[in-house]
């Protein structure tokens, strides 16, 4: 294979990046730069190279998680049988990029950080995290089991001592037989991760077409849901979907003329994937899983004791996001349901003008409200616990978030991005971490908490008495985004 | 625009309708359009002539920037729940609400409606062969637009909208869904607006053709009518002017001569060296569209 045509195989993702908005990139790429200037500069000594060494390893897997991803989607499982020759350039492409990729770490390990670690240490855990990477965009459940099983991790290590001791023994006895076999190990895995356009290779690629577009999806706000994961997913969302069928009959059997019974209705339509109701169950599910893993973990393991403690802060944001961000994904749900609320509009029964934009408001806030004081409720006893008042902090910052997002115009509104997604949970965490460090500088006691606690709910008041007469004059909320 | 004169008190009436998207040109300009009751008119248009738009202004699910739309005398943006209960609606995307079943989706809007004919929708469902517990997700592109147009007729609408309602059919399913369609007509009166490309299935039910073309409704008719009076003039056009004509489109052609679109005066002979062809819809739409 000519370099003409690796290099087309690698340029793919370059050419077919996204040239509608560049700013975003062009800002991230400006931001890391001058990170690296900034501390090369600013820092003395080799820690200088710690902050370069982190934006580099981000910018490295990044290149590799989107190379791979590119590759992947170009194994279509009718080229690797009908095109010639396809399929093995790809393995090469991949092979090739993935030796390179590898070696980056040490060349960078041995020019600059001067650290005494043995190259083919750094070549083998680099090649080790690349190739679950890549393994992992091939097969989800990877990342799955590696979620649940990383908070596991720190409490096992006392269980896992012996194993590893084995290991390095190993390694010491063959110093050059061990990383060798290791590598070549992975290479296989690296070429065995292209399908040769059986029919495994075919399921497999349709399941990475569905599941990019519902990545694509969840990104702009819209859950789809277990059941469109097809597969398994169907089988995993059917007791859900029992339960949100028995509420539907329930809601349809005491429909009235009221215009909460009709908002009552609406609401399924609306919210679909985000309805409170899909939401409690799945919250509470994930959020049982976890907790019911972590106690029985906890009990049999003594040392597992120690993770509530020590992992107050992860439980505590992901208690946090799995509440909220299904909320502060609500107006971006209304505008993926926008066709439906075309045939919503025309009912009898569904309320008009403000009247409408006031209900659909009330419903998105009563959601985001209830779901911040369960979160607030949950967070409460372990930030106690573990003397952890960030764990505070976070849900008294969310909350005018919340209902800034909450009463926002739907009529108006932009077709939903990454950016609308993300922007209030990363704007919450941020404003509540940066509460947390003022405090802890000030060395403020807990009491500080409550004032705090006074002005987020009079701020979020005021908040929600501006933009409640705002809607009062916005234009029909539905069809979300028609003025866009 | 040409009207024909009817009586009864209008289904729909829009008067000097504009709409332009933001920072778009305008798609509906200036534009005037009435229904009376029991018409069914085909609505035609290029692709982005702004069908959908029209139809989503006509019920009030798009604001204009300038004019007024009233449906059974109802200003279309305070419409009670009375005149909505009247109303039925195909959009063009049937993508909808698939997360529920076809029977849960049907249960969901007939707990709205004042009026439902079960008996109907028993008898399209089973007709039709849609399964009631099957996902409309799970669904094909034409049960699913079978299962919107069994929704859309289901509360017996006066006025029925359907945007590309046969689209995704097959020719056994159009036939179909014509003949309810024409039996919905036939048995209630009911108003349909419907818009397609399948020229060769308005000519089967639509008795009236609108044109949609620069934002107008340039021209309406029935069919029969159009197929009638309207010809393709060809000459030059002195000889043209000479015959009065109130042409709808005119085209250059070479040699100084030019065609015109336009209706066939009655009791005039016409000139030496003018020739005038009978058109089919294709034709219409053609020029007019």
């Amino acid at each position: 294979m000519n370099a003409a045509v690796l290099l087309q195989i690698l340029l793919v993702p370059w050419h077919q990046r996204d040239r509608a908005k560049p700013w975003l990139r062009r800002v991230i790429y400006g931001l890391a730069l001058a990170l690296v200037v900034a501390s090369v500069v600013l820092i003395e000594g080799p820690q200088r190279w710690a902050p370069v060494s982190l934006i580099g390893s981000i910018a490295l897997v990044s290149v590799w998680m989107i190379l791979v991803s590119s590759l992947l989607e170009q194994n279509h499982p009718l080229a690797a049988r009908f095109v010639p020759g396809q399929l093995s350039r790809l393995r090469q492409a991949a092979l090739i990029a993935w030796a390179l990729a590898s070696l980056l770490p040490v060349a960078a390990t041995w020019l600059l950080l001067e650290i005494p670690v043995p190259p083919a240490v750094v070549l083998l855990a680099s090649s080790g995290v690349l190739t679950f990477l890549l393994w992992s965009a091939r097969q989800v459940w990877l990342w799955i089991t590696l979620a649940l099983a990383w908070p596991l991790l720190p409490p096992l290590m006392p269980y896992l001592h012996p194993v590893w001791g084995s290991l390095v023994a190993l390694w010491q006895a063959h110093e050059l037989g061990v990383p060798a076999l290791a590598l070549l190990a992975q290479a296989l895995l690296v070429r065995q991760a292209f399908g040769n356009g059986d029919e495994a290779h075919q399921a497999r690629y349709a399941r990475l077409v569905r599941m990019r577009q519902l990545s694509r999806l969840a990104l702009e706000g819209k859950q789809t849901g277990f059941a469109a994961w097809g597969g398994a997913g169907e089988w995993v969302a059917r007791p859900f979907d029992s339960l949100t069928s028995a509420w539907l009959r329930h809601v349809i059997s005491r429909a009235n003329a009221s215009t909460a019974s009709a908002m009552a209705r609406a609401e399924i339509a609306l919210h679909g994937q985000q309805h409170w109701l899909k939401q409690l169950i799945s919250v509470g599910f994930v959020v049982g899983s976890m907790l019911a893993i972590f106690s029985v973990a906890a009990a049999l393991l003594p040392a597992a004791k120690a993770f509530w403690l020590q992992g107050s802060t992860g439980i505590g944001i992901a208690i946090l996001s799995a509440c909220l961000n299904p909320c502060f994904a609500l107006p971006g749900m209304l505008w993926h349901s926008r066709r439906e609320q075309a045939l919503l509009r025309l009912l009898p029964g569904m309320p008009l003008g403000a009247a409408l934009n006031r209900a659909v408001a009330w419903r998105q806030l009563r959601q985001g409200l209830v779901a911040w004081a369960l979160s607030a409720l949950a967070m409460l006893p372990l930030a106690l616990h573990a003397g952890n008042a960030l764990l505070i902090w976070l849900p008294l910052a969310a909350l005018p978030f919340a209902v800034f997002v909450l009463t926002r115009r739907p009529a108006t509104m932009q077709p939903p991005s990454l950016w609308t997604t993300m922007m209030p949970t990363l704007g919450s965490t941020l404003a509540g971490s940066v509460l947390f460090g003022i405090s802890a500088l000030l060395q403020l006691s807990i009491w500080a908490l409550l004032p705090a606690a006074a002005v987020s709910i009079a701020l979020s008041a005021a908040l929600l008495a501006w933009r409640w007469r705002r809607l009062g004059a916005a234009p029909t909320a539905l069809p979300a985004g028609r003025f866009a | 625009m040409t009207k024909f004169p009817h009586t009864d008190k209008p289904t729909a009436e829009m008067d000097g309708i504009q709409l332009a998207y933001p920072k778009g040109p305008a798609v509906l300009d200036g534009l005037d359009w009435q229904l009376v009751p029991g018409q069914v008119v085909g609505l035609l248009g290029r692709n982005g002539a702004g069908k959908t738009s029209l139809l989503e202004v006509l019920l009030g699910l798009r604001e204009p920037q300038a004019g007024s739309v009233r449906l059974f005398g109802q200003d279309v943006q305070r419409l009670d729940d009375a005149t909505r209960a009247r109303i039925g609606y195909v959009p063009q995307h049937n993508d909808l609400f698939d997360g529920f079943t076809a029977e849960h989706l049907l249960n969901y809007f007939r707990s709205f409606y004042p009026r439902w004919n079960q008996a109907k929708v028993d008898g399209l469902l089973s007709r039709w062969d849609i399964a009631r517990d099957k996902p409309v997700r799970k669904l094909s592109g034409g049960q699913q637009q079978r299962l919107s147009i069994i929704r859309a007729l289901a509360h017996e609408p006066d006025l029925l909208v359907l945007d590309e309602p046969v689209a995704s059919l097959d020719p056994l399913g159009r036939r179909d869904f014509l003949r309810e369609l024409v039996e919905q007509v036939l048995d209630r009166g009911t108003t349909v607006v419907f818009s397609t490309h399948i020229l060769s299935d308005l000519e089967r039910v639509a008795f009236n053709m609108a044109f949609l073309s620069g934002g107008r409704i340039v021209l309406q008719a029935p069919l029969d009518e159009l197929l009638e009076e309207m010809r393709l003039f060809t000459g030059s056009p002195a000889e043209l002017a000479r015959l009065g004509l109130a042409p709808l489109k005119r085209t250059p052609l070479e040699a100084g001569r030019e065609r015109v679109l336009a209706r066939l005066p009655a009791g005039r002979e016409l000139p030496a060296g003018v020739q005038a062809d009978a058109v089919n819809l294709e034709d219409l739409f053609a020029e007019l569209a």
